[in-house]
C-alpha cells in the first residue's frame, strides 16, 4: 500500500525538496532530512523503510512537515475499537470492584449450592469473567479488522508457506 | 523412597530439563536476546507469559495468605488476574504493533525524550529488583525445607541456574525454558489439589470440591460452612466474611491490577510474537493458563486451613506427624506450650494461641498435612521452584535489556556494536544476579507482600504513562515525566514511610484514608494521571511526527520496526 502524499503545493517529488520526518523509526531523530526523491514512488518506498507503513494519508503542512491525517477508514476504525474496549471494561469493573467488592456483602445473601454468590464471584466467578472477557474481545477485534481489511499481513496465508518449507 | 530423595529426583530431572532447553535455544543476536526474535508462536508465548507471571508468591504464598485472609485474600485473586483484562485490551495490541525491545524503549519513543527513557530505566529497575527479592526468598524457603540445606547454599543454587539459563538464552532461552517451567508448575499445583479434593469431597475437580459437602470422614456439611463454623468457636475470623474495609480492599485490588498492567516483564512478553493479532490470542492463552491457578488456589486456601486446624487443634505435641517438626526446625512453624498441658491450642486469641504458623509453608506443607504420598510432596517442591525461577529469569532479563539497551545504547553510548551491547546485558545480569541473591538470603517480609510493593510501583509509575501515551494523542513528555516521577514518589515514600521510618503507624487509622500500603499504588496511579493532565495542558502540544506515530501504532499491521 502506497501512502498518498500531498504538500501544501501540490504532491512533494520534486527533486531538492526538503521535509520533516519521524526519522527511522526512532522519533527522536526529528529534523530536517536532506533527502532528494526522484518521484511519489521512490519516496513511498523510503516512507516504508521508515517504518511509516499507514492506513492514514500521509501530507505536509506548512513548514513542510510530514503529517498524517487519517482517513475516515482509520479514525471509524478506532472508534469502534474504544466502543468495544468501553463495554467490555463496563463488565469487568461491574463484576469484580462491583459484584466482587462493593456488593459482596448483599450477594453473600445468595446461597449457590456451598456458596455463598457473593464470595463465590470474589474468589472464583470473576476470574471466569475475564477469561471470557478476553476472548470476547479477541472475537470482536479479529472481526472488526476483517471488516477494515486490516489484518494486512496476512498472518493466515503466510504461514503455511512458511510450514511448508 | 523418602521425601528427601524424591526432591532430589524431581530437581535433578527438571533443572537437567530446563538447561538442556537453554544450550538448545541459545541466543546469537540482541533481538533473540531480547524478545527471541519476535518469532513464538502465541501457545507457547501465552505459557510463558503464565509461567513468567506466576512466581513464587502465586505458587507458595498466595492460597497460604488465603487460607489466612479469608473471603479478604480475594484482591489477590481478583488483582492478579483481572489486569490481564486491562493488558490485553489496552495495552498488549499496541505495544506489540509499536515492536521495540522494552518498556523504556516506549517511554523513551513516545515521549521523545531522553530524560522520560531514564526515568522509565529506574523505574523498570526498582520494580524488577523488589519483585525479584520475592522470588529468590520463595526459593529459599523451598530449598531450606526439602534439601534440609541452609537458605544460603539453597539461594545460591537457584541463582546459580537462573544465571546460566538466562545469560546463555537472553530471552529466547527463557522463553522456552519457561514453557517447560509453566507444565510442571501447574502439574505440582494440581495433583495434590486434585488429591486433596478428592480426599476431603470425593470430587475430583478442585474448583467445584471448594463449594461441595465433605464426605463422612470429615464430618459431613458443605466445606464453607464447616469452616466457618471452625473458625467461629476457635476465635478466628468467620473464613467467608471480610475483616478489611471496603475501600481498602477495593484499592488494593485495584494497585493489583494496574500493576499487572504495568509490569515490565509482563509486557516484553507481547514483543516476543510475531504480530498484532497473536499478541491479542496470546493475552488470551495467557489468562486460561493463569485462571486454571488461580481458581484452584481458593480451594487449595480452603482445604488447607481445614486440614491443619483439624490436625493440629487439641492434638498431643507429642503425636504431631513428622512434617510438624521439620517445619519447627526451619522456624516456619513454633509452638510455646503456655498453659503446659502437652496439647497445641490454636486458637484466635493471642493470649491463648500456643501456635505461630508462617503463610508461606501453607502450599507447600498441605500435600504432607493431607497425608499425601512422598513424592507428591516432592513435585509440590519442584513446582515452586519452577514458579520462583522463572519469574526471577524473566525478571532479571528485564534488569538486564534496561541497562544494555536502554541505559547504555539508547542513551549514553548509541555507538556500541551489538556484541558489545550483548556482553553489557550478560553482564548486568551477572550483577543483578548477585545482588538478588544477598536479599533472598536477607529477606524483608511474607513473599506476597514484597510483591505487592512491586505492583504498586508499576501501576503508579508505567500503567498512566502507557495508557496515555497510546489513547492519548495530545500528552506530551513534560506530562508524562511529571506524572510518573509524582506517582512513582508518592508511593514509595508512602511504602517506606510506613514499612521503614514509622512502622508502629502501620495501622488502618493512621492510614491514608484507610488505605494500606498495599493498595497505594492505586492512589499513585490517580495522582500520575491527573499530574501528566495537568501539566500536558499547559505545556506545548508534541510534534507531529509523534502524533502520527501513535496514529500509526492504533491500527494492527507490521510493526514500526527500522
Amino acid at each position: 500500500m502506497i501512502p498518498l502524499i500531498t504538500g501544501p503545493a501540490g504532491p512533494i517529488r520534486e527533486e531538492g525538496d526538503t521535509i520533516r520526518l519521524p526519522g527511522n523509526g526512532s522519533l527522536q531523530q526529528v529534523g530536517i532530512v536532506d533527502t532528494h526523491f526522484v518521484n511519489a514512488w521512490e519516496w513511498a518506498l523510503f516512507l516504508t523503510r521508515c517504518g511509516l507503513r499507514t492506513l492514514s494519508t500521509l501530507s505536509t503542512n506548512n513548514n513542510n512537515e510530514v503529517v498524517s491525517m487519517p482517513d475516515k477508514n482509520a479514525l471509524e476504525y478506532w472508534k469502534s475499537n474504544i466502543r468495544v474496549v468501553l463495554t467490555l471494561l463496563c463488565v469487568w469493573f461491574f463484576i469484580s470492584f462491583g459484584c466482587g467488592i462493593l456488593l459482596v456483602d448483599i450477594l453473600d445473601e445468595i446461597r449457590v449450592g456451598g456458596f455463598k454468590l457473593g464470595f463465590w464471584i470474589a474468589q472464583q466467578g470473576a476470574i471466569f469473567v475475564f477469561v471470557i472477557l478476553v476472548y470476547v474481545y479477541i472475537y470482536l477485534m479479529d472481526k472488526l479488522d476483517d471488516a477494515y481489511n486490516l489484518n494486512r499481513d496476512g498472518d493466515e496465508t503466510a504461514e503455511p508457506e512458511e510450514g511448508a518449507r | 523412597m523418602s521425601v528427601q530423595i524424591w526432591t532430589f529426583v524431581f530437581i535433578f530431572l527438571t533443572f537437567g530439563l530446563y538447561i538442556g532447553i537453554a544450550v538448545w535455544s541459545r541466543a546469537g543476536s540482541t533481538s533473540d536476546f531480547y524478545v527471541a526474535g519476535g518469532g513464538v508462536p502465541p501457545l507457547a508465548n501465552g505459557m510463558a507469559t503464565a509461567a513468567d507471571w506466576m512466581s513464587a508468591a502465586s505458587f507458595i504464598s498466595m492460597a497460604g495468605l488465603i487460607s489466612f485472609l479469608g473471603r479478604d485474600g480475594t484482591f489477590y485473586l481478583m488483582g492478579w488476574t483481572g489486569g490481564y483484562v486491562l493488558l490485553a485490551l489496552l495495552l498488549a495490541p499496541y505495544l506489540r504493533k509499536f515492536g521495540k525491545f522494552t518498556v523504556p524503549d516506549f517511554i523513551g519513543d513516545r515521549y521523545y525524550s531522553r530524560t522520560a527513557r531514564l526515568i522509565a530505566v529506574f523505574c523498570a529497575i526498582s520494580v524488577s529488583f523488589v519483585y525479584v527479592c520475592g522470588q529468590m526468598q520463595g526459593a529459599g524457603i523451598v530449598f531450606s525445607r526439602f534439601l534440609e540445606v541452609d537458605i544460603t547454599t539453597g539461594v545460591i543454587i537457584g541463582m546459580a541456574i537462573v544465571f546460566f539459563y538466562a545469560v546463555l538464552g537472553g530471552m529466547k532461552g527463557i522463553t522456552y525454558t519457561q514453557v517447560a517451567q509453566y507444565c510442571v508448575l501447574i502439574f505440582a499445583f494440581m495433583v495434590p489439589a486434585i488429591f486433596i479434593s478428592i480426599l476431603m469431597t470425593g470430587i475430583p475437580i478442585p474448583q467445584l470440591g471448594f463449594g461441595a459437602e465433605l464426605t463422612e470422614a470429615f464430618g459431613g456439611g458443605y466445606l464453607l460452612d464447616r469452616l466457618d463454623a471452625m473458625s467461629q468457636e476457635l476465635g478466628f475470623t468467620v473464613y467467608t466474611e471480610g475483616q478489611r474495609s471496603t475501600q481498602d480492599v477495593f484499592f488494593i485490588t485495584a494497585a493489583l491490577m494496574f500493576g499487572t498492567a504495568g509490569l515490565p516483564h509482563v509486557i516484553i512478553r507481547f514483543f516476543t510474537v510475531p504480530n498484532v493479532r497473536d499478541a491479542r490470542r496470546s493475552a488470551g492463552f495467557a489468562l486460561i493458563f493463569i485462571a486454571i491457578l488461580y481458581t484452584t488456589a481458593p480451594a487449595v486456601a480452603a482445604f488447607a486451613r481445614t486440614n491443619l486446624i483439624n490436625t493440629v487443634n487439641n492434638a498431643e505435641y507429642t503425636a504431631m506427624p513428622e512434617w510438624f517438626s521439620k517445619w519447627e526446625t526451619t522456624n516456619l512453624i513454633s509452638f510455646d506450650d503456655k498453659n503446659d498441658d502437652g496439647r497445641i491450642q490454636y486458637v484466635g486469641d493471642p493470649e491463648v494461641n500456643e501456635l505461630e504458623v508462617n503463610r508461606d509453608i501453607m502450599v507447600l506443607a498441605n500435600p504432607e498435612i493431607a497425608n499425601l504420598p512422598n513424592w507428591v510432596v516432592a513435585l509440590v517442591a519442584a513446582g515452586a521452584l519452577a514458579a520462583a525461577l522463572s519469574t526471577a529469569a524473566g525478571l532479571l532479563l528485564v534488569i538486564s535489556t534496561s541497562v544494555a539497551h536502554d541505559f547504555m545504547k539508547r542513551s549514553f553510548m548509541p555507538d556500541i556494536s551489538e556484541k558489545q551491547e550483548l556482553l553489557y546485558a550478560r553482564l548486568a545480569i551477572f550483577i543483578a544476579v548477585l545482588v538478588a541473591g544477598y536479599v533472598g538470603i536477607n529477606p524483608p517480609a511474607y513473599v506476597a507482600q514484597v510483591v505487592a510493593y512491586a505492583f504498586g510501583l508499576a501501576a503508579a509509575s508505567f500503567f498512566p504513562a502507557i495508557v496515555l501515551g497510546i489513547f492519548q494523542k495530545s500528552m506530551n513528555k513534560q506530562g508524562a515525566i511529571a506524572g510518573m516521577l509524582a506517582g512513582f514518589l508518592f508511593t514509595a515514600g508512602y511504602i517506606i514511610y510506613f514499612k521503614s521510618l514509622n512502622p508502629a503507624m502501620d495501622n488502618a487509622q493512621d492510614w491514608l484514608f484507610g488505605i494500606s500500603p498495599e493498595g497505594i499504588g492505586t492512589f499513585g496511579t490517580l495522582i500520575n494521571f491527573t499530574v501528566a493532565w495537568l501539566v500536558a495542558y499547559f505545556s506545548p502540544k508534541p510534534p507531529e511526527g509523534v502524533q502520527a506515530i501513535v496514529e500509526e501504532i492504533r491500527l494492527p499491521g507490521e510493526a514500526i520496526q527500522s
